[in-house]
């Protein structure tokens, strides 16, 4: 009975004993290598994709940088170019708005005064504007060659 | 043209009174007259021109509208002031054998000058007169 009893915990140690060194068995050990090979490699995959989405992200933001930065010197001088455009026109609009201001400023006068303008410029080139007169039924230089009358009735 | 003939003093414009239809050419003459007293010849001239209003009453307001002495303006009407100057300028104007008005002459020689011309001179006179007045 014993001796049955030793026997049976003999063999349950060997099974113990062959259970536990089942690990050397081939088979299970590739596949827990190929678990841990593919665990691993998808820790490397999802490494690598985390880097690559890093370094993609990254390249992604540096290309973005890179696509802003070349955007920014591009857009500045376009802004740049822009806003010369801009103050240019404000530069053109300024003087424009200035000469309107002047020419509003000085409209009052030149239309006050265009024809004595052109009058004081008769006088300049003929000389003559001194001997004109307004006086009665009269108008023009009383010496002047030529006499126009008009003879009428108001009726 | 005419306009800057007188403006260049190559030419000089001249009104000569016709009394053609009786008092009332009178009055409307004496009227510019007696304007011309006080500055405005040719504001009278001009109105006279346009209006068919040639009473009495009428030449004072309109002496009123212009600003003048309505007082003096309405005595110089009143005393004919300038009766002998506008019945000088009828008489010698039919004794050149001028009738029909109006009637423009150049250097004493009749021609063809439109109104368009005559109304440029008078303008020119208005703002002359205005200028020196």
């Amino acid at each position: 009975m014993m001796l049955k009893l030793g026997l049976i915990v003999a063999a349950a140690g060997l099974l113990l004993a062959a259970c536990s060194s089942g690990g050397d068995d081939p088979q299970p050990a590739p596949e827990a290598a190929t678990s841990s090979a593919q665990s691993d490699a998808q820790e490397e995959q999802a490494a690598t994709s985390y880097r690559a989405g890093q370094s993609e992200s990254t390249a992604g933001t540096e290309t973005e940088r890179e696509n802003e930065e070349a955007a920014q010197p591009s857009a500045a001088p376009a802004d740049r170019g822009s806003e010369d455009t801009e103050q240019s026109a404000e530069q053109s609009a300024q003087p424009s708005s200035e000469q309107a201001t002047a020419q509003s400023e000085a409209e009052p006068a030149a239309d006050a005064e265009p024809e004595q303008q052109a009058m004081v410029g008769q006088i300049i080139e003929t000389g003559h504007r001194a001997g004109l007169f307004a006086n009665r039924n009269s108008v023009g230089d009383p010496d002047a060659a030529i006499v126009i009358t008009e003879y009428s009735d108001f009726l | 043209m005419v306009d800057e003939l007188v403006r260049t003093g190559l030419a000089r414009f001249e009104y000569q009174h016709i009394l053609n239809h009786g008092p009332p050419s009178v009055l409307a003459a004496l009227a510019v007259e007696c304007g011309g007293d006080q500055g405005r010849w040719w504001d009278f001239h001009d109105h006279y021109m346009t209006t068919q209003d040639f009473s009495r009453d009428g030449a004072v307001a309109l002496a009123a509208s212009f600003s003048l002495d309505t007082d003096e303006f309405a005595q110089c009407l009143d005393s004919q002031k300038h009766l002998d100057l506008v019945e000088g300028q009828h008489r010698r104007a039919a004794e050149a054998g001028i009738n029909s008005t109006p009637t423009v002459r150049i250097n004493g020689e009749g021609g063809a000058v439109s109104d368009a011309l005559i109304d440029q001179v008078l303008d020119l006179a208005s703002e002359l007169e205005a200028e020196e007045g």
